[in-house]
């Protein structure tokens, strides 16, 4: 444990992992050299899960949770805030930027068979991820309490109402009153903010450990443990970082440019438009 | 002998666990609990009075019951035996399909002989249909007898609420829980308040 060396960074690290940390998961993580762009997508979603959670906390600071108030705070986030609209739009486009990011990643796992032994377990924390970033974003959209957030909450909540013998109860439980109101905008932001993006967290948390523990697959389905070299690195392997870093770097830029901006820009062009027209 | 120890301690880990666990649903009741309406929220979605004895034959009234619009029409005795006129152009004419509070009870589907309490709610996608009383043509059915049209999706119901064959709405207008004592209408509960 004690190390020759001395220095702050010794100190601390003798007692939190760091170096050891940083090398297993990055500098000295073995990622197959043959995969390809498909494999891109988890380190895109590790980012939009990010942009998410700060565009969100900004959201908060002018978002109001209560029935009279959700609708003209959304407003004055959208009007008054300098730049409140980009943070929104961010937001909002960026959930369903989320989506798209995890469907292509989802896509790459049932192509390549990714599910497969060793890595049934990051598939179904995968799956659980993906349960449970639908009942974000379901939350997200009923909070600003306009007509499209009211009814689609009226509908998504009606579901518990087909439920025999026990629907309308749960229906009743669920709303926390007799029609969507204050009370259940005021559950929904809380499990929206902070409920299960804690339950994410952890989950996509276990994803990585999990993924890590097995490595990550290769489209040939190669075994690159197979061949090792003197000190156990897999000959087939580049390590995460920098290398796959750089891959990830060159495609956030690519995405966020050509197609996030790109469309958070033109929603605003489209609302300045309105406004004019 | 140190087998039989390592068995006991499982016991004991099982015991400890089990007694832990039983905990659990004590701790979530509160937690539960919170979810459900609140007094106040009660308080707001109580049962609502209406006198009913200033409702003039045919006419319909509006009350405001959990924020949804609650129909109450006053049926003249010749509408109500025109109702039986109307059977065969109605999908569902017995309640049937639906959670029906009070069926077979009087033709008004309320517990009245005269009085009509419905949901002013469409079943199709919740708009607020429109009263129709006259006897007359109109643009959507030449040989109307009065109802409610709904001017969204054109959802047609007869004056007692029972859905028409072939519109969006899937079910007849829901009955909501009422009694009546005297003039005096309740809507949101079947007992008489004390």
């Amino acid at each position: 444990m004690s190390n020759q060396s001395s220095g702050l960074f010794n100190w601390i690290n003798d007692r939190l992992p760091i170096k050891n940390t940083y090398e297993r998961h990055l500098s000295k993580h073995p990622v197959p050299k043959k995969v390809n762009f498909w494999y891109m997508f988890g380190a895109l979603a590790a980012v939009v899960l990010i942009i998410q959670i700060v565009s969100g906390i900004w959201l908060m600071f002018g978002y109001e949770n209560t029935e009279e108030g959700a609708f003209a705070s959304v407003e004055y986030i959208m009007r008054d805030v300098d730049y409140g609209w980009i943070i929104r739009y961010m937001h909002t486009t960026g959930a369903s930027m989320f989506f798209a990011v995890v469907y292509l990643h989802m896509f790459r796992g049932l192509m390549y068979g990714s599910y497969h032994k060793p890595r049934e377990l990051v598939w179904i924390f995968g799956m659980t991820i993906y349960l449970v970033m639908m009942a974000e974003g379901f939350l997200g959209y009923v909070l600003p309490y306009g007509q499209m957030s009211y009814w689609g909450a009226q509908v998504i909540i009606s579901l518990f109402g087909a439920i025999p013998y026990i629907g309308e109860s749960l229906e009743l439980w669920v709303r926390g009153d007799y029609y969507i109101s204050g009370a259940t905008i005021s559950r929904f932001f809380a499990l929206h903010v902070v409920a299960l993006p804690l339950i994410l967290i952890a989950l996509v948390f276990m994803h990585l450990v999990a993924l890590h523990e097995v490595g990550a697959g290769n489209p040939e389905g190669v075994d690159i443990e197979k061949y090792v070299d003197k000190d156990g690195v897999p000959l087939d392997s580049v390590p995460f970082f920098p290398y796959k870093v750089l891959n990830a770097l060159v495609a956030n830029r690519y995405f966020w440019n050509r197609i996030f901006y790109y469309y958070v820009l033109l929603s605003r062009g489209r609302r300045l438009h309105a406004r004019a027209g | 002998m140190e087998e039989k120890l390592n068995s006991r301690r499982k016991v004991l880990i099982g015991m400890t666990a089990a007694v832990g666990a039983s905990g659990v649903p004590f701790a979530a009741v509160p937690f539960l609990s919170a979810w459900n309406p609140s007094a106040k929220a009660k308080a707001v979605g109580a049962p609502v009075k209406v006198d009913i004895s200033k409702i003039q034959v045919g006419q319909k009234i509006q009350v405001a019951w959990r924020k949804q619009p609650v129909f109450v029409i006053r049926h003249s005795a010749e509408a109500l035996q025109n109702l039986s006129r109307l059977e065969d152009k109605l999908d569902d004419p017995q309640s049937i399909n639906i959670d029906e509070p009070y069926r077979d009870i009087n033709p008004t589907r309320s517990t009245s002989k005269e009085f009509t309490v419905i949901a002013g709610v469409c079943t199709h996608l919740g708009c607020s249909p429109k009263y129709y009383p006259e006897m007359e043509p109109q643009p959507w059915d030449e040989a109307w007898i009065g109802g409610f049209f709904c001017p969204c999706h054109g959802s047609m119901f007869d004056i007692v609420g029972r859905v028409f064959k072939g519109v969006p709405a899937p079910t007849n207008l829901k009955v909501p829980p009422h009694n009546f004592k005297g003039n005096i209408l309740t809507i949101g509960e079947d007992k008489e308040l004390t």
